[in-house]
């Protein structure tokens, strides 16, 4: 065979063997590219709401802004702003505030504020920064070249031997909630990384004195400010009592002060897969809780008291 | 900009659109391959450019003032060094020189905090700095050899010390190879864009599918991401680490030669199977041929080479592979990679084991590729303490949980099918019934159309090049 048609033929073979390797195998239940595509739109969409729901990891799988919408009504739009690792620094609560509309009668920022998210390591938010700082060509090749790209989404050999069996389920909401569970989940599974997390490094009196002074000057300026701690297992929130450093108490009395609404919440009534993050189902019931206070905070005419246990 | 990326593949397609435009005439061709060499390195990191500027036209004035003024040529020669060395001193070396000197006065009983005083800028390590440098370098030391006539043309020089295919992670090229091909205008043949071809899947299939695969199983395993442990582990992450850097630095070169030879220049071989030699001083013959040749050219043979009294070669054996260390990274775990091979290859040279013993290829080879898979544990390993206590686990027989292989299995998968591809090479090497029936049957055809598929599909997660921080 001549070089050139080796090179011709090389390339049918191939465009063939794509289209037979595509039609044989299912597609991975986990696709880089929408994950990469939802984490971009979320960070750089210029659409904007009534209600920014920021935090960690707990906060992106814990809230559903959909169905805290449909607990409003439909009277206030959502985001879910969060990232993992995120921690209240002034550039992300302003980010945060930047999704705002500056228009709406209601600018409430709903914030949950775990233990690890007033460290001066979250505070780094290098998942966050990983996509604000993209450049426009990174930008444009997921937003308009996203189809290409999708249909060469990566495969491991394992979706191949044995199919798409992945034991963690995530689905990506364009509302910024990723959906999540694990098949066997097991309640004591992010313990031990967390104990190591605060074995190296807690919450100190720098980022919160920061994380304060800037919700003063939020509430200040109009922002209305809805703050709680995301719910987990008993151990866990028991482990980081003791040994994150993080006084729950003074932070809630500290925000109080600062006009801002601390919702209490009872973690015994969600359901942990891991021990960190909740279960989709209880997810959404978080987000239900959420929806109901900011209901009466913001929507009814009557009163707004502040402090009570949902029920 | 990674060859590994839409990036670089769509500036790829509009430089090769451009190329046959461009490239019938001298000024123009090198101004094109300026234009889209800086576009290509300042895609990281626009500054970078003011480095190899610098570094690029001392090395260009220094040519031409060697040969035009005579009188002048050691000064000139000696501020090119200085120029050269200096910069690499300052980006590179300065926090490792800081450390060894805080750690000499630390012995004396003096605390100094050094690293801290060094100033920010040079603390970023431009990429590839060491790949230009020494190019540069070897540009200016064979004209002050009388090996070679600088050239006048600016776009011609910079045509050669930039040239994007091998900018940050070589092949080095010297001057005297493509200086000369720069100067003429090839268009390749058929044959030649299908060795291209073949080059560049098959470099990409190296670098994406293998080396990739294989870095989150080594990375979990050196950042301590995972509770396995034991004998048996820490060898499948040495090995691991062997193919993946092997992959990684082989599948960039092959990429390189490819685009090249595309463009109608040849690139020498860089890497040549090392990890089927026979001996050690094979395997330095096989493995990043470039950086071998330019140091035992300009650091080894003049230091005396192998055909001195014993003290000499001994001495110019250490020297050279302990600045081949120093290359490498600034760090003491490289200085004692680099210790290590310098043990082995005298253990080699002096008692020819590897000649007496008489013993098959296939025992040689697995017991070469030991000692430089314990090697790269040090190359590998973040200090010396981790690199101390792995090699201690390679040998202290610990029982090992044979589940981190199911665990693993997605990534180990990648390790088996790149050991089957050297054993395959082998054996194409040796036995002759076996390369007959690989060009018989058009073998290569189908093997780059999977190469293909499988960098498509079964690529890792896209990573830096290991070779670009050296």
């Amino acid at each position: 065979m001549s070089a050139t048609n080796k090179i011709w033929a090389s390339l049918v073979v191939c465009a063939g063997l794509i289209l037979v390797f595509k039609f044989l195998f299912r597609e991975p239940v986990k696709n880089e590219q929408v994950i990469q595509e939802f984490w971009i739109e979320k960070t750089h969409s210029s659409q904007t709401f009534d209600v920014a729901i920021c935090g960690d990891s707990r906060i992106y799988r814990g809230i559903s802004p959909n169905q805290l919408e449909e607990t409003l009504d439909g009277a206030l739009k959502g985001i879910n702003l969060g990232y993992s690792s995120a921690g209240y620094s002034d550039e992300y609560l302003d980010f945060a505030v930047s999704k705002l509309d500056k228009a709406a009668p209601h600018r409430i920022l709903v914030l949950g504020v775990t233990p690890h998210s007033l460290t001066k390591e979250a505070f780094k938010n290098e998942h966050f920064h990983s996509f604000k700082d993209l450049g426009p060509f990174e930008l444009f090749k997921t937003r308009y070249l996203s189809p290409v790209l999708t249909y060469f989404q990566v495969y491991k050999p394992s979706n191949v031997i044995r199919g798409s069996k992945e034991t963690f389920l995530e689905d990506y909401h364009e509302d910024g909630w990723v959906a999540s569970s694990r098949i066997n989940a097991d309640t004591s599974e992010a313990l031990a990384s967390y104990q190591k997390i605060f074995s190296g490094y807690q919450v100190e009196a720098a980022e919160v004195n920061s994380f304060l002074e800037k919700v003063s000057k939020l509430t200040a300026n109009g922002v209305q400010v809805v703050a709680f701690r995301p719910p987990t297992t008993a151990a866990m929130r028991a482990m980081e009592d003791s040994l994150s450093g993080f006084d729950e108490a003074f932070v809630q009395a500290e925000l109080q002060k600062r006009s801002v609404t601390w919702v209490e919440l009872r973690p015994s009534d969600f359901e942990s897969y891991d021990g960190s993050h909740l279960h989709h189902n209880s997810a959404k019931e978080l987000s239900r809780i959420i929806g109901l206070r900011l209901k009466e905070l913001y929507l009814a005419s009557s009163e707004n008291p502040k402090n009570n246990v949902v029920e | 900009m990674l060859f590994n990326s839409l990036d670089f593949l769509l500036f790829s397609l509009l430089f090769f659109l451009l190329w046959p435009l461009f490239r019938k005439k001298n000024n123009p061709r090198w101004s094109l391959l300026v234009v889209a060499s800086f576009f290509f390195y300042g895609w990281w990191d626009w500054r970078f450019l003011f480095l190899i500027l610098f570094s690029g036209l001392i090395d260009y004035a220094a040519g031409i003032l060697i040969v035009e003024k005579p009188q002048w040529r050691q000064p000139v020669f000696a501020f090119s060094l200085l120029g050269n060395l200096g910069s690499l001193s300052v980006f590179k070396y300065s926090t490792f020189f800081a450390t060894v000197f805080q750690d000499a006065f630390s012995l004396g009983g003096v605390e100094v905090d050094l690293v801290a005083k060094i100033p920010e800028f040079a603390l970023i390590l431009p990429v590839g700095i060491s790949f230009y440098t020494f190019q540069s370098l070897s540009y200016t030391i064979d004209i002050y050899r009388g090996r070679l006539q600088p050239t006048r043309n600016i776009l011609h020089f910079f045509s050669y010390l930039a040239m994007f295919p091998q900018l940050v992670a070589g092949p080095i090229v010297r001057a005297k190879d493509l200086l000369q091909q720069l100067k003429t205008v090839r268009v390749p043949n058929a044959q030649e864009k299908w060795n291209a071809m073949k080059m560049i899947c098959f470099g990409l299939f190296q670098k994406m599918v293998i080396a990739d695969n294989l870095s989150f199983f080594v990375d979990s395993a050196y950042q301590g991401k995972t509770g396995f442990d034991g004998t048996l582990y820490w060898w499948a992450v040495a090995v691991a680490f062997s193919f993946q850097i092997y992959c990684d630095f082989s599948g960039y070169s092959l990429i390189a030669r490819g685009l090249a030879k595309y463009m109608g220049y040849h690139f020498k071989m860089n890497f040549n199977h090392p990890y089927l030699s026979t001996s050690l001083r094979q395997f330095w013959n096989r493995w990043h041929i470039s950086l071998s040749t330019w140091f035992r050219d300009y650091v080894y043979i003049p230091l005396g080479g192998s055909r001195s009294t014993l003290f000499r070669s001994v001495l110019a054996l250490t020297v050279t592979m302990l600045l081949s260390g120093l290359w490498h990274g600034a760090n003491y775990v490289f200085l004692v990679w680099a210790a290590l091979h310098v043990g082995f290859l005298l253990l080699e040279r002096h008692t020819k084991w590897n000649k007496r013993w008489k013993l098959s290829p296939l025992v040689l080879i697995p017991l070469i590729f030991v000692q430089v898979t314990v090697a790269w544990v040090y190359f590998r390993a973040t200090d010396m303490g981790q690199a101390n206590a792995i090699v201690v686990k390679l040998f202290s027989f610990a029982p090992s949980d044979l589940n981190f292989a199911l665990f693993y299995s997605d990534y180990l998968i990648f390790l088996l099918m790149g050991i089957g591809i050297e054993i395959a090479i082998y054996f194409r090497k040796t036995n002759f019934s076996v390369l007959r029936f690989y060009h018989r049957s058009n073998l290569d055809v189908m093997l780059v159309a999977v190469s293909i598929l499988m960098s498509l599909f079964f690529r890792g997660e896209g990573q830096q090049f290991i070779y670009f921080q050296f």
